[in-house]
Formats: C-alpha cells, sequence, structure tokens
C-alpha cells in the first residue's frame, strides 16, 4: 500500500519535474518535436509544452498569473505584451545580450515596452491585400493597388463589371484589423501622449476613418458583420469579390480550399497607402520569460534555440508560419513564393499597434464605432468625439499609475 | 424545552447546506460586492498596492456607459416581448396535449420536450443554418408564402428577435410539461358545470383553466422572466453580440468587463444591478398564492 502511494507521489513529483512553456493554437502542437530535439541536445533542464486553445489562452494567462502559476516560456499573442509588462510578469531580455538585428524591425518594437525588451518575435503576421488578379484585369488593371487613390480607381472600375462580381473588397465591419492598418499609415498616432489619450479626432486619423467610410458609402465594400458574412473561400473562389484584407493563415487556407481553377487567380499584396504603398498592423506571437521563473538561463537557452534561423525555418516549414528572422525565409522557401513575398515587403512596412493594455478594447471600440458610422447610427464626427471620450476613459487608470511612477523617480 | 431541541436539531441538519451555501454562495457574493466598490483591474491584478477604494464610482459609470444602457434596453426587450410569447406558446401547446383522446400524446409529449434537453450550443448552431439568409428554411418557408426573406441575424432590427425565437423554441418543453401538469389537476366536472351553465370555450379558458393553473403560470412566467435577465449563451453563441451589439445582453456586457477586459469592479457592479432586479422579480410572486391554490 505504502508503496503504491510512494509510486503514485513520484508519479506525481514527476509530472511537475522540469520546466514549462505555454504555447497557443496549432504552434502549441506543433512545437513538441522542437521541444523534444531541444531536451535531447541540451544539458541543462528539461521542458515539456502545453497547447493552449487561441479562444481561451489569454483568460487562461491572466488566471495563472493570479495564481502564480504562470510557466517559465510563455508565448504571448503581440497585442498582449503591453498587458503582461503592466503586470509586470515578464523578465526583461536587454541584460543577456540578444542579437535582434535580424528580425523584423516592427515585430522588436512590439515586444519592447518602455526600451525593456521582453520577449522575442517566434513568428509574425500582418495583414494586406488577397486579390483576384483575373477580375482586375476584367476592369483594367494589370496591377494590384499602391496608392489610396489607385485602389479607389479600380474598386469604381470593379463596381461596373458585372457577372457574378458583387462588391470590390470584402471587408466585415466587425474587424478592426483592416481600420487600425490604415490608421498605423498616418503621420497621426492612434493614441497619443504616450498612449494615454485618445488621438481619433487629429487630423490624419480623422482622414483614414473618413476614407474606410467611404469604401462602405460607394458599395465597394458591402456591410456585413462576422456572422452575417458568406464564406471566405466559397465566394473568393467564385470571385464574387476582387479585394480582402486579411493574414498569412490564409494563404494555405486559400491554396486548400479554392477551387483548382480558381488557384492561378489569385495573388497577394502590400497594403495601398496614401503616397504608396502603405504600413500594416504587425501580428504573431512572441516568446517571454516568466520573471517568477527560478530558471531563467535554461528558459533563455529555449527561446534563444526557438529564434534560431534554422530551427525558425524548420518551424516554418511544419506550421505555415511566417518566421520572425529574417534569414530563415530563404531557407523556408518563402522567397521564391510569390504570395508569401508580398507579406516579407508588408512586413518591412508594418508597424507596431499602440503599446497600452487596454490597446484591444479600443481597438473594438473602433470597429464598433465604424460600424455604427457606416450603418447611419451616428455621424463620423460624434463617433471620433466618442472615441475620444472612451479612449480617455479607459487609459484613466493609466494615466494614473504613469504618474505614480513619474513622482516615484523625483 | 421540547421546541428548543427540535430547533437545535434543525439547525444541525441545515448545517452542511448553510455552511455550503456561505462559502459558495454568499461569501462570493458579500466579495463581489465589495469588489463593486473597487476599480480593480489587470494594475490591480499587478499589485493590490495599485486597487483604488472608488465608493461608487463603477455605479455612477456604468449609468453613463451607453453600451450599459444599450445592454440592458436590449435584456427588457428579451424579458417583454420574450416571456408573454415564450408562456403563450408553452400554454398553447400544454392545452393541446391535454385534449382528450388526441392521439399520440405521449409520442407528441417527447418530441416536443426535445429541444429543452438538447445542447444548446448544438441547438444554436443548427438554429444558424435554419436562420440563414439565402438557404435558411424560415426564409424559404416565408419565400413559399410569397413574403420577402429576412436578414435574421445580420440585421440588428431582426437580430433580437431572431435569439427570442430560438431561446423560446428551447425553453417552452419544460414550461409546457408544467402547465401540462397543472391542467391535468383541473377536475372535468367543473369544465361540465361550466358548459351546462352555457360557457363557450374563451369563458372556460378564461374563468376554469386560467383559474386553475394560476400558480403554475406565475411560478413558470417568473422563471422565464428571470431566465430572459440571464440569457447569455445564446447570443454568446448565435451572434456573439452583434450585429452592431444589438443582441448585447446584461449578463453578456459583464462578461466582456469581467473575463474580456478584466475590470473586475465593473464587471461586479453590473452584477449587483443585474442581482437587484432578478430580487425584484422574485418578489413579483402572487399575494394571494394560498387563494389560487386549487
Amino acid at each position: 500500500m505504502s508503496l503504491l502511494m510512494a509510486a503514485g507521489l513520484g508519479a506525481c513529483f514527476k509530472r511537475e519535474d522540469g520546466l514549462r512553456i505555454w504555447a497557443m493554437g496549432t504552434e502549441g502542437e506543433k512545437i513538441v518535436p522542437f521541444i523534444n530535439a531541444f531536451n535531447h541536445k541540451t544539458t541543462g533542464p528539461k521542458f515539456r509544452s502545453q497547447a493552449l486553445p487561441w479562444s481561451a489562452a489569454h483568460e487562461k494567462l491572466l488566471t495563472a498569473f493570479a495564481a502564480d502559476n504562470l510557466p517559465d516560456v510563455i508565448a504571448l499573442g503581440n497585442t498582449w505584451v503591453s498587458e503582461f509588462a503592466a503586470l509586470d510578469a515578464l523578465e526583461p531580455l536587454n541584460q543577456y545580450g540578444i542579437d535582434t538585428s535580424n528580425m523584423f524591425e516592427a515585430a522588436v518594437d512590439n515586444a519592447t515596452i518602455d526600451g525593456k525588451l521582453l520577449g522575442l518575435p517566434w513568428y509574425v503576421e500582418t495583414r494586406l491585400l488577397f486579390y483576384r488578379k483575373d477580375n482586375l484585369a476584367r476592369a483594367g488593371f494589370q496591377n494590384p493597388p499602391q496608392t489610396w487613390a489607385e485602389w479607389e480607381a479600380q474598386l469604381a472600375a470593379l463596381g461596373k463589371i458585372g457577372g457574378n462580381h458583387k462588391f470590390g473588397a470584402f471587408m466585415p465591419v466587425n474587424e478592426f484589423e483592416p481600420l487600425v492598418a490604415f490608421c498605423l499609415q498616418s503621420q497621426n498616432q492612434i493614441l497619443i501622449d504616450n498612449a494615454t489619450k485618445g488621438g481619433f479626432q487629429t487630423n490624419g486619423i480623422k482622414e483614414t476613418f473618413a476614407f474606410v467610410k467611404s469604401l462602405y458609402d460607394k458599395g465597394y465594400a458591402a456591410i456585413l458583420s462576422g456572422a452575417e458574412a458568406p464564406d471566405l473561400y466559397a465566394s473568393f473562389g467564385r470571385g464574387e469579390f476582387t479585394f480582402v484584407i486579411t493574414g498569412p493563415w490564409n494563404i494555405a487556407e486559400m491554396r486548400k480550399r479554392l477551387p483548382a481553377d480558381a488557384q492561378d487567380k489569385w495573388a497577394t499584396a502590400p497594403l495601398p497607402g496614401r503616397t504608396g504603398l502603405g504600413a500594416s498592423i504587425l501580428g504573431g506571437v512572441s516568446l517571454g520569460i516568466n520573471k517568477a521563473s527560478t530558471q531563467k538561463m535554461a528558459a533563455l537557452e529555449l527561446i534563444k534555440e526557438l529564434t534560431n534561423v534554422s530551427v525558425q525555418a524548420e518551424f516554418s516549414k511544419a506550421t505555415a508560419d511566417l518566421p520572425s528572422v529574417k534569414p530563415a525565409w530563404a531557407l523556408a522557401g518563402l522567397e521564391t513564393d510569390a504570395k508569401a513575398h508580398s507579406f516579407y515587403q508588408q512586413l518591412s512596412l508594418a508597424k507596431a499597434a499602440p503599446k497600452a493594455p487596454e490597446w484591444e478594447r479600443i481597438a473594438n471600440e473602433m470597429a464598433i464605432a465604424m460600424e455604427r458610422v457606416v450603418r447611419g447610427i451616428q455621424s463620423l464626427d460624434v463617433a471620433l468625439a466618442g472615441l475620444d471620450n472612451f479612449a480617455d476613459d479607459i487609459l484613466a487608470k493609466r494615466r494614473y499609475m504613469i504618474s505614480l511612477k513619474g513622482n516615484a523617480h523625483e | 424545552m421540547n421546541k428548543r431541541l427540535k430547533l437545535q436539531a434543525g439547525w444541525v441538519f441545515i448545517a452542511p447546506s448553510l455552511f455550503v451555501l456561505m462559502v459558495f454562495f454568499f461569501g462570493p457574493v458579500f466579495l463581489a460586492l465589495i469588489m463593486s466598490f473597487s476599480d480593480f483591474d489587470i494594475y490591480s491584478l499587478a499589485d493590490i498596492d495599485n486597487l483604488r477604494w472608488i465608493g461608487l464610482d463603477n455605479y455612477f459609470k456604468l449609468v453613463q456607459t451607453p453600451l450599459f444602457w444599450k445592454a440592458l434596453g436590449n435584456t427588457f426587450y428579451l424579458a417583454i416581448f420574450g416571456t408573454p410569447l415564450s408562456i403563450a406558446v408553452s400554454l398553447g401547446l400544454a392545452m393541446a396535449l391535454n385534449v382528450k383522446n388526441a392521439p399520440f400524446k405521449g409520442f407528441f409529449r417527447i418530441v416536443l420536450f426535445t429541444p429543452y434537453v438538447t445542447t444548446l450550443v448544438a441547438a444554436a448552431a443548427v438554429w444558424h443554418f435554419i436562420l440563414d439568409t439565402r438557404s435558411g428554411l424560415l426564409n424559404q418557408g416565408l419565400r413559399l408564402l410569397g413574403l420577402e426573406g429576412l436578414d435574421w441575424l445580420g440585421d440588428p432590427h431582426y437580430s433580437l428577435p431572431a435569439i427570442i425565437l430560438f431561446s423560446i423554441w428551447k425553453s417552452f418543453g419544460y414550461n409546457m410539461l408544467i402547465l401540462l401538469a397543472a391542467l391535468q389537476k383541473i377536475p372535468d366536472e367543473l369544465y361540465e358545470a361550466a358548459t351546462l351553465d352555457g360557457a363557450n370555450a374563451w369563458q372556460r379558458l378564461l374563468h376554469v383553466t386560467l383559474p386553475g393553473i394560476m400558480p403554475s403560470l406565475w411560478m413558470v412566467s417568473l422563471i422565464t422572466l428571470a431566465g430572459y435577465f440571464q440569457l447569455f449563451a445564446e447570443p454568446y453563441v448565435m451572434t456573439q453580440g452583434g450585429p452592431a451589439q444589438s443582441t448585447l445582453t446584461l449578463m453578456y456586457f459583464m462578461y466582456n468587463e469581467g473575463f474580456k477586459w478584466w475590470n473586475l469592479g465593473t464587471a461586479s457592479a453590473t452584477a449587483f444591478v443585474l442581482f437587484i432586479m432578478l430580487l425584484g422579480i422574485s418578489v413579483l410572486s402572487p399575494k394571494n398564492e394560498a387563494e389560487t391554490k386549487p
């Protein structure tokens, strides 16, 4: 009996043995062989990985923090970095002399809060145009748009080609990413004063909102929200619309789901900007080290391994994710892939979203405000003033926290 | 002496339940009340020193939040239109099942009760297809009748009615069974006497059936009303609160505040507003319950 118990206890301890890494979604599953390879190689403590579903990951990480139970290495959605910085949950990596010069600047910038590098970009994503070449050709254009004006001209011409073409661009009103991407192209900041106040009534942001609104007003994009939107792949496959702004995972999805005769009819291109190709929003996942971890050097070794050029290339092949380390692109065969290459271009132009823990909430509200405007419930000016109020209100605690810090320095 | 002893024995018997209630219900409720006076957020999660006691500010802020009113309005809309419709459907079907000598009664009773025991998420997925604008069963039916199909889940004007439709379908079975049991308890002689007195079908419904099932009808109505006030899963699965937040209920608003944005202060305040409303509903129970009992 006591032997049994001892064995049971032993098993329990054994389960707790080693260090932990949590990662979300498919990556959380596909990381297993890479962790095994690392464990095989390392002389230090071993790691075990746990996959979290994306939909529950944010909640789970916050509750784990509250319970002092965060893993040693944490894969963080790039929009969560500032939140975990506010929680002071991440170990700054500046002191370890990590070379980030071969990574996308926007991704490194996104993981850097107040000068502290809080994570290493693991894989990156951004949003750009997926478009139908055949529709564009029928409307008389050979190349995707480089500027807003060109895009508008194309959308206007596309409205007249008829056939089963229904509208120019597919932009569900509940998605904030395209709107935010266009706002990031502006000379004005979405959030001003160190991301403590809303900048929605500045000229640049106002112009951007007006531009996006006009796409709906002129019928270039249908006013749809996620639940009512038709199946993206089916309707893109039939060429019912020409442009959709979406992310890299859709390269693989389109290849898988579009009918064979549509495969040579679509391509990708960077977002048009005001005067030339424009910025987009940087997404993806970074790897951070838990500040409370007792094995930081081992954790550091693992995140260095996972951002190593050849491992990045292998991981990209396994997952179809885009490597954060630039030289890995050639190794993974992404440079010869025209569809992926647009992403390389766009990632070089990408910008990090405003770095406030409250950002995601404000971004959500931006989409909600835009929906109200295009549905005619509110005027643009009222909506923008409302957004400023909303942001100022949401960021009140952040202003208070920063003022506390300021006083502490004095 | 004897009475005192009895009292003590009673306490002993209910002590375990009381203990569980204290730990898992009254305790958390009390803590939530305390929390609703604080600005508990992620900064406080980082360091509890960042927590500020802000008195009733959460409540004042709620009152000034347009989205809160929107959610409250949606919740009332659901309760006001959903409850009577639910009850009418349940009562109608219960009366149909109560018809003497109707064939296949057991079969119909089971079939009509099935929606109540199906998994909500699975049922919602099916209803998503039924309500589809282009190929949905409902719109196809409407077109057969020569009517224009509606964009049920996509148009902010029809999304709440669509949610009500789904909720009625999902929950009428339970109410129906309770009302059926109540209907079956009404003695046949009452109907016979009423018929002899010259009462027509409508008068019999009004003066025999309804008074006979009044206590059950009250209970069922209150439970349904409270259910609509706590509606969450239906919009969560079917519309995610959209389009244009037209299906955001008070519970959904609270969920977003608390678990999506980690504003536990605001979420707790919302919970208390809801709690007080539900408390108000439970006070609504009929005063003459004893008299109406058959």
